[in-house]
């Protein structure tokens, strides 16, 4: 009986530490502190009478939410803080460079597609393209513009609910992930957008390919590989900056654990 | 209770000054704080250890990490030379503030 308390007490301080964890103010140090500290005032409440559970949850509740710890710790730990705005503002980039491929990959091959099914792509030529704004916008290129449209609002819908409502869940889930293999992590990622990046590019060539469209093809595929070139070595300099973010933050957060 | 601009305020001469008297942990410190201004003080966590950290930063005090005797490890807090140094210039501006306030007092109680 009694070892199943005190088995218990110490999962309720885990779960209690790495609560305050998720937060860049605190180092693995200021945790072990801070530990010590809830295990000294729950050992003087339970020398009172009061029982393990009782105990921690009067301990805790005077420690203050980690809320408010964080913000007083922050105030002096700002370059932490900084650094890991910095890494969230990455991640949440790249995120949505990913989320915007995918959209953009399928709106511009359905679009395609559907352009080329009407004829609508038969009749454009190179000077058509270059008409002066606004009077002779051919019909495609106000298609692609709207397709365009549809795919920014769709994909910042997705964004907005990935974020903002599902947020607090998959970044403690992507920060657990993170502190625990890096590399692993961040290559996966690196792999995804290099696959959703080129996801955006391909459908397109290949829908000219097979159209034989006479639009400049040549000059509109060689943009398209320079387009994915481009996007590769913009993903990678992103990514570099954000592993180097990461391990930092894992370096602070890494403990030396309180016996 | 204190002001939180007091608070603020008298933290770091009270850490300095319960210090003189030998190492200590964040949480003696604060118990220690509470018994002498009979509960009037009462500090939190999440004040004190912010500002322990920026005084061991600062050179004020020194901080080792050592096993207690329960087996518990704690962070322990020594008072440094500059600490002294500080809590002497500390005592002049709060003994002076002291006296001024209490001569005051004495000569128009009923202000009071």
């Amino acid at each position: 009986m009694e070892n199943e308390t005190s088995f218990d007490l110490n999962q309720q301080i885990q779960v209690w530490r790495e609560n305050l964890g998720q937060s860049p103010a605190f180092c693995g140090e200021n945790l072990d502190e801070l530990e010590t500290h809830l295990r000294d005032s729950i050992s003087l409440l339970e020398a009172r009478g009061l029982s393990a559970e009782e105990a921690f949850s009067v301990a805790a509740r005077r420690m203050g939410t980690s809320g408010s710890l964080a913000a007083e710790f922050g105030k002096v730990h700002r370059q932490a803080v900084w650094m890991d705005r910095i890494f969230w503002m990455l991640v949440g980039l790249q995120l949505w460079g990913l989320v915007h491929s995918v959209f953009q990959g399928l709106g511009s091959a359905t679009s395609m597609a559907a352009l080329s099914r009407w004829g609508a792509l038969k009749n454009v030529s190179p000077e058509h393209e270059a008409g002066p704004f606004p009077y002779f916008l051919p019909i495609p290129v106000l298609a692609f513009t709207f397709v365009q449209l549809l795919v920014l609002a769709g994909s910042l819908a997705f964004i907005w609910w990935l974020i903002i409502r599902k947020g607090e869940f998959w970044g403690g889930y992507f920060g657990r992930l993170l502190a625990k293999r890096v590399h692993l992590v961040t290559g996966l990622i690196f792999l995804a957008i290099l696959l959703v990046k080129s996801l955006q590019v391909v459908p397109r060539l290949l829908v000219l390919k097979a159209l034989k469209v006479n639009i400049g093809t040549a000059m509109t595929m060689s943009q398209s590989y320079s387009e994915v070139l481009i996007s590769i070595l913009q993903t990678a300099a992103l990514l570099i900056i954000t592993i180097m973010l990461a391990r930092k933050r894992m370096k602070s957060q890494s403990q030396v654990r309180v016996a | 209770m204190l002001s939180k601009e007091l608070v603020a305020a008298s933290t770091v001469p009270l850490v300095l000054s319960v210090l003189t008297e030998g190492e200590s942990y964040g949480y003696e410190l604060i118990q220690r704080v509470r018994e002498l201004s009979g509960g009037k003080i009462e500090w939190t966590e999440g004040m004190l250890y912010p500002v322990l950290h920026w005084m061991e930063r600062e050179g004020l005090i020194e901080a080792e990490w050592r096993e207690a005797g329960n087996g518990r490890k704690r962070k322990y807090y020594r008072l440094q030379h500059a600490g002294r140094k500080a809590l002497a210039k500390e005592q002049q501006q709060w003994l002076a503030v002291h006296t001024t306030l209490t001569q005051l007092w004495k000569t128009k109680p009923h202000l009071i």
